[in-house]
């Protein structure tokens, strides 16, 4: 016998039974269509966040920031950074620059902020970025107006990340629902282009020594801080994704660098200051930008940069942590889907053993005519193996419809709330043949016991059911 | 010269010179002329050797000896009826010499192999190749048609799917079937059905037919065609084992062999000639 005859022998009898066949073939599909979908979730979640990662262009980013910070370190001496760290100035940015596999570096200034725009209010970090720089680092387009042009301006550019949180949505066409919905007037609507040109306000804190004074006297009203606001006029928004890894990076408002560096303010580095009394911050800048030329320069470029005393941050170095930590969202996923499957394998072997039951007299015949046990086992196994392999085909039909009605659906709802719809599930190759494999494998795991006990079967018993 | 002698001599007989069995009787050195009338055996030591072959079935605490010390010689080409009261150890004599059941103890010999040398992988190929099993109850397989029941014995038998169409369509030709091939057993007469059995035994060209009662369930007219059947088989020189009930069925064989609780009682040639 041939495992073509085994296979035309197989379909026979479980078209013969065909009412039993398609409920446990249904167990199958039902198993593996869980077991992919909830494997394909994984893998659309892992995707997304994959994926706009490496549009972002941050996969070639290293983030220098000044020194590690040592939380067994006494406080003192935390503030002591002489001899430790490399200040982050123009001289480092020249020497970065230099780095082989270095394609361009730039400092960011950074401070903590209040900001205030249409008569709402925010905090945020804001970020004093090189002009000159462009959109080719931001992590994100422009939706509407121009980057920033001058150096010492008072410009912005922000993003819809920070409109989101100031509560204003753009006018579009797909918020004409969501308008409507919004019955307590939570959100200011307007057109992106009446956004340019804008005043946007600005509020730092800066440290005021009268009011220190007032404060060591006992005034408990009395903070040592005061707050100095500064306008700046919106040339460009730009497009972020929702939740992105872009959105933590680039910054939700970019100001020119020289005219940060002239707002007076209190930040992280200035509490240094503080607390260092009096000794000026040798750094110019919060962070220093690095972008690699190609994605293997991170690591040998992150490592020189680590030696000259410097903490650099690589995001792509991350992903290796965030692949593996949806590796684990889809193992739980998966042994979710794979109880659904041990339960369709013992449908499987519950059916076999029926038919063979029903079929004694059947296998007591293949033995008298010559069938040798090899062959008879071969039988079931077919039948075993035709019931993985539709059980895996129409689990794919059956997960790619769920998948596709639940993604529908969950877009329709993310659509209602004015947000950007996506594709939710994934279904990489591996996991479409993978399946296949797994179902048939599973089958014929279930069809060994219940073949190997037809083949057992003593002929001259059998003969007699007749 | 012509003698009438019992078939236990057969085989020191010819172990020292060729003789000839014809219609029951021994004849000289040459083959006799009559051939297709009453098929001549030439004798041979023995071609199934059955030595002291016994079957013991335990059933709670009692043995039953199905099949207690049976000794036998059966030669190539011969037609043997076994005859014997219902439970009396015929049809486990005749699944032992089939390869379908294992003897307690006691040797079978086949054309000089002993069929438990070559163990499980041994029984199969007797089962496939040597012999070709017909029972009372016809035993076809329900799901498959008439040529898909004889296919499937060629396809155990290793018969590729071309062939085997080929073949089992001029087997049943053979049995008067070849319009049914597309039956299937339920639209069948019991005589037909049987046919099928017959066309389905003779699939993998086996040279012993053992047949358990294989008109029991058939009327007398049906009986006779399938008693035919059987003869014309055995003139074309296979081997009839046939168990039957019926003593006008045994008279048409060479030699009667009479089983009674386990054991052989006695053997008569039958004298009658056959009518094929
Ligand atoms: N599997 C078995 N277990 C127990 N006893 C059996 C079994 N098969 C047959 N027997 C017994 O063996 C004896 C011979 O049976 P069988 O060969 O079928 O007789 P026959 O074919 O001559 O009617 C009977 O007494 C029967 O009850
Ligand atoms: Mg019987």
């Amino acid at each position: 016998m041939t495992t073509s005859d085994i296979l035309r022998m197989a379909i026979h009898n479980l078209w013969r039974t065909r009412l039993r066949s398609s409920l446990t073939v249904l167990g199958v599909v039902i198993g593996i269509g869980a077991l992919i979908s909830m494997v394909a979730f994984g893998s659309g979640m892992e995707k997304n966040v994959t994926d706009a990662f490496m549009e972002s262009g941050l996969f070639a980013r290293i983030t220098v920031s000044p020194l590690k910070l040592d939380m067994n370190r006494p406080v003192e001496s935390l503030t002591d950074t002489s001899g430790v760290s490399v200040p982050l100035d123009d001289e480092l940015l020249d020497r970065i620059r230099r780095i082989k596999g270095v394609k361009e570096a730039y400092g960011e200034i950074q401070q903590p902020a209040k900001v205030g725009l249409e008569g709402k209010e925010t905090t945020l970090t804001y970020t004093g970025v090189d002009p000159a720089m462009g959109l080719k680092n931001s992590s994100a387009e422009l939706i509407a107006g121009t980057f920033l042009t001058s150096d010492s301006m008072p410009q912005a550019v922000i993003n819809t990340q920070l409109l989101r949180r100031l509560k204003i949505r753009l006018d579009t066409e797909d918020m004409a629902k969501a308008k409507e919905k919004d019955t307590a007037k939570v959100y200011t609507y307007v057109l992106p282009e009446d956004l340019i040109g804008d005043t946007l306000w600005l509020s730092t804190a800066v440290f005021n020594p009268m009011r220190m004074m007032g404060a060591l006297m006992g005034n408990r009203d009395e903070t040592p801080l005061s707050e100095r606001r500064t306008p700046l006029i919106i040339t460009g928004i730009r497009e972020l994704e929702p939740d992105g890894p872009a959105s933590r990076f680039g910054g939700d408002l970019l100001i020119p660098a020289g005219f940060a560096s002239t707002i007076p303010s209190i930040g992280f580095n200035s509490i240094t200051d503080f607390l260092r009394k009096g000794k000026s911050s040798p750094d110019k800048y919060a962070v220093i930008q690095v972008n690699v030329a190609g994605p293997e320069d991170i690591t040998p470029v992150r490592a020189e940069l680590e030696s000259m005393g410097l903490n650099a941050f690589a995001l792509a170095e991350q992903l290796k942590e965030v692949r593996r930590a949806f590796l684990a969202m889809k193992a739980v996923l998966g042994v979710v889907g794979f109880i659904a499957l041990v339960v369709a394998g013992l449908g499987i072997i519950n059916t076999l053993l029926m038919s063979i039951l029903e079929r004694t007299r059947e296998i007591g015949i293949m033995k008298a005519i010559g069938g040798s046990e090899g062959q008879i086992k071969s039988v079931f196994f077919g039948e075993a193996a035709v019931i993985g392999l539709i059980g895996a085909l129409g689990g794919i039909a059956l997960g790619w419809l769920v998948t596709l009605a639940a993604g529908s659906f969950i877009n329709m709802k993310i659509r209602e709330m004015g947000e950007t719809p996506m594709d939710l599930f994934y279904f990489p190759w591996w996991l479409l043949l993978g399946s296949i494999g797994f179902a048939i494998g599973l089958s014929l795991l279930a069809g060994l016991y219940p073949a190997s006990r037809a083949a057992r079967i003593d002929p001259v018993e059998a003969l007699r059911w007749g | 010269m012509s003698i009438v002698l019992s078939p236990s001599l057969y085989p020191a007989i010819a172990s020292f010179h060729p003789v000839y069995l014809v219609c029951g009787r021994l004849l000289g050195d040459d083959p006799p002329e009559n051939a297709d009338f009453c098929p001549p055996i030439r004798l041979s030591m023995s071609f199934i050797e059955i030595r002291n072959l016994k079957k013991i079935y335990r059933k709670s605490a009692v043995n039953v000896s199905a099949v207690n010390d049976v000794s036998l010689d059966i030669h190539r080409g011969e037609f043997v009826a076994i005859v014997g009261k219902s439970g009396s150890g015929k049809s486990t004599l005749l699944n032992l010499l089939g390869g379908l059941d294992t003897p307690t103890s006691g040797i079978i010999r086949v054309d000089g192999t002993d069929l438990a040398a070559g163990g499980r992988e041994g029984r199969v190929r007797h089962r496939r190749h040597r012999v070709g099993m017909v029972f009372q109850t016809f035993q076809l397989i329900t799901g498959l048609t008439a040529i898909e029941n004889v296919e499937l014995a060629l396809a155990f038998g290793g018969v590729n799917r071309k062939d085997r169409k080929r073949i089992a369509l001029a087997l049943l030709e053979q049995v008067g079937l070849a319009d049914r091939a597309d039956h299937r057993p339920t639209e069948l007469s019991g005589g037909e059905a049987q046919r099928v059995a017959i066309a389905r035994a003779l699939a993998n060209n086996p040279d012993i037919i053992l047949a358990d009662e294989p008109t029991g369930n058939l009327d007398t007219q049906n009986g006779e065609a399938i008693l035919a059947l059987l003869q014309r088989l055995h003139v074309q020189g296979r081997t009839i084992i046939m168990i039957t009930h019926d003593p006008d069925m045994a008279a048409v064989a060479q030699r009667i062999i009479r089983i009674q609780d386990g054991r052989v009682l006695d053997e008569t040639p039958s004298f009658q000639n056959p009518q094929v």
